[in-house]
């Protein structure tokens, strides 16, 4: 799996290359506009992490030309803006999502495994790990061909330590995936810690082969057995 | 106190102190001209008499006429040496009227063929000062109702013409709002007066250089928060990356929690900047019917969970269904924000009451004490003890509030922080 990084600030765009490379990504970067329109040019990737302030140029710039070019990848928009106008403008020309800044290292290792998922025509659609298999679009788990039953928040939870297989992850960006900016204030995040309990205890009592481990202070990371 | 009532009330009482003096000086006038053409008479009366009585003698001393009478009595030498020409006011009898009638009188004395010092004097009825006065009071009493009459209208006519720039300057300030109305409203206000068409000017400058300094402000705030977003990721990224190094013990990721916690919080302060920025910016235009009633629910959901550990008991009461035109985020924001106050100063096993009637929300909590009512939507004021909190988010329901005209109003009563927003009809 290849993935391009199209952003300007180095030391970001580093982090990002690290974190990805450690999932198994190929990573390659691009640090202005004309780099990154020779890089689209010459190769093909699974996945295209854009910037939209670029030197040189416009990131959605780059999308035109890359739909122009007829090619299939993936995008994710990455930006300091996070304005609606700006996520309009990137999906409507074609971008396949949308990531603000900042972002939680864990979040963009869900998104970009999303997307690509997402695009590969006709592949299998779920993720297997160990015992166990989910069905992302139909929100749903079975283990030893057994499905559990997981609400609406496990399952959030659950699908967000999946694509973070031996990530630690910390509780706050765990928390804001599953509920979004509603954490804002949230003076503790004891209700992190039961839901994951709660998780925890079905699925070692599914006999899952994967278990969620509390790195104490921290969060949490999903080990593969 | 208006204008047009102020300069008239003054004009009033100006007038009638200048009448008044112009209406004594007056009266004093007209005495003076008739004493004065009255002695006059008298003086050419006198010769008259002399000259009748030098020729023909006179036996009859005292003379009635129409226009006055004159008497002649014989004095004596020493008394007459002494004596000066005088004119003095006094009374005469009249006896058809029967009664005393002012009366002007020529005092002199002369001498007669025979040696003999007379005194004459010669009267003259003169007109009836009182009436006179009755007379001049009452023209000068007309003379100021009139006057007074006709210049208010006058004035009021006049003023409300030529005041007509300063009416519609002052309409147009009391609707002016930094950064809405002026630039989508200007000034148009042109009169030849100059004074006026100076004001205008000056205000039209005024305002245009707030709205320069307000959007410089506005930008400022927008720039920062949008440059501080990729460092901050750089950080809370690089702590990310830090914490998976196997060599990391406890006690540093302890450490490297406390901080990214710090950040994350930097980064919502951040975000709630912008989103401030951005709704003071109206950019958010869609807009769309919202169903209140729906969105608490569902907010209230997440909250629920949440905050499962304090066990707060929520009460919610629809009285009515509350539909408003807004746009789809803000409206959540704005409901989140209220519930995620609630739910956040809110202690242990504490009371969550939400009331929405057809065009009223009301959200109260559990509390302790009575908040600064006009502190509390101000930016960065917080609960010392929730140093979590960014002090923004009541902040960012007031200014969505007043971006679709609503009225929210903080009270407290019974133990209660009670929120309560007004849907205008």
């Amino acid at each position: 799996m290849k993935v391009l990084i199209i952003e300007d600030e180095l030391s970001l765009q580093e982090t990002m290359k690290l974190s990805l490379e450690r999932e198994g990504f190929v990573v390659e970067t691009a640090g202005n506009y004309s780099q990154g329109l020779l890089k689209i040019e010459d190769y093909n990737y699974d996945c295209i992490l854009l910037d939209i302030m670029l030197p040189g140029g416009n990131g959605l710039m780059l999308l035109e030309e890359l739909k122009r070019m007829g090619k299939k990848e993936s995008v994710i928009i990455v930006s300091a803006k996070d304005s609606i106008d700006d996520k309009v403008a990137g999906l409507n020309l074609g971008a396949d999502d949308y990531l603000a800044k900042p972002f939680h290292l864990a979040e963009l290792n869900a998104r970009v495994k999303s997307v690509i998922r997402r695009n590969k025509a006709g592949g299998s659609l779920e993720i297997t790990l160990g015992n166990m298999v989910v069905y992302p679009d139909l929100q749903t788990v079975k283990i030893n061909n057994k499905e559990l039953v997981l609400n609406r928040k496990e399952f959030s939870l659950l699908y967000y330590f999946i694509t973070n297989p031996n990530r630690l992850i910390n509780k706050i960006a765990l928390a804001e995936s599953v509920w979004g900016d509603h954490i804002d204030q949230a003076d503790n995040f004891d209700f992190i810690y039961s839901q994951v309990k709660n998780l925890r205890k079905k699925l070692t009592l599914s006999g899952a082969s994967v278990e969620i481990k509390a790195v104490y202070g921290f969060g949490y990371k999903l080990v593969t057995e | 106190m208006r204008l047009l009532h102020y300069t008239l009330s003054r004009l009033t009482i100006i007038l009638f102190c200048i009448l008044s003096v112009w209406a004594f000086i007056f009266y004093r006038f007209m005495i003076d001209e008739i004493n004065d053409e009255t002695d006059n008479m008298l003086s050419n009366y006198k010769e008259h008499i002399l000259r009748k009585f030098l020729i023909q003698g006179d036996d009859n001393s005292m003379q009635e006429q129409i226009m006055g009478s004159y008497k002649i009595t014989p004095i004596p030498k020493d008394i007459a040496k002494e004596y000066s020409e005088t004119y003095i006011d006094t009374v005469i009898y009249v006896d058809i009227e029967s009664e005393y009638e002012p009366a002007r009188a020529l005092k002199t004395t002369f001498m007669g063929p025979d040696e003999q010092h007379y005194e004459l004097i010669v009267l003259s009825s003169v007109l009836e000062k009182e009436d006179l006065i009755e007379t001049i009071w009452w023209s000068v009493l007309i003379l100021y109702i009139i006057l007074l009459i006709s210049i208010i209208w006058v004035s009021e006519w006049v003023l409300k013409r030529s005041m007509q720039p300063l009416y519609k300057l002052l309409q147009w300030l009391s609707k002016y709002t930094l950064g809405r109305y002026s630039l989508a409203q200007p000034l148009n206000n042109e009169t030849r007066i100059k004074e006026f068409s100076d004001l205008n000017k000056s205000i039209s400058e005024m305002t245009l250089r707030n709205e320069k300094i307000y959007q410089s402000q506005k930008q400022f705030i927008g720039n920062a928060s949008h440059e501080l977003q990729t460092p901050l990721a750089v950080c809370i990224n690089k702590i990310e990356l830090l914490s998976e190094m196997p060599e990391c013990t406890e006690k540093q990721l302890s450490i490297l929690n406390d901080m990214y916690e710090t950040l994350q919080r930097t980064v919502r302060m951040n975000k709630s900047l912008l989103l401030l920025s951005r709704i003071e910016n109206n950019q958010f235009p869609d807009t769309k019917e919202i169903s209140i009633n729906d969105n608490i629910k569902l907010l209230l959901q997440d909250f629920s969970e949440i905050y499962d550990e304090k066990e707060i008991i929520v009460n919610i009461e629809e009285k009515g269904v509350l539909k408003w035109l807004m746009n789809e985020t803000l409206s959540s924001v704005l409901l989140s924000n209220l519930l995620k106050n609630a739910f956040v100063h809110t202690p242990k096993k504490g009371e969550i009451k939400i009331i929405i009637s057809s065009k009223k929300l009301t959200i109260a909590n559990n509390g302790f004490a009575k908040l600064d009512e006009n502190k509390i939507f101000s930016r960065f004021y917080k609960d010392e003890n929730k140093k979590e909190s960014t002090g923004l988010g009541l902040s960012i329901v007031s200014t969505i509030a007043a971006l679709y005209n609503l009225n929210i109003k903080y009270s407290f009563h019974n133990d209660m922080h009670q929120f309560e927003i007004t849907f205008p009809k």
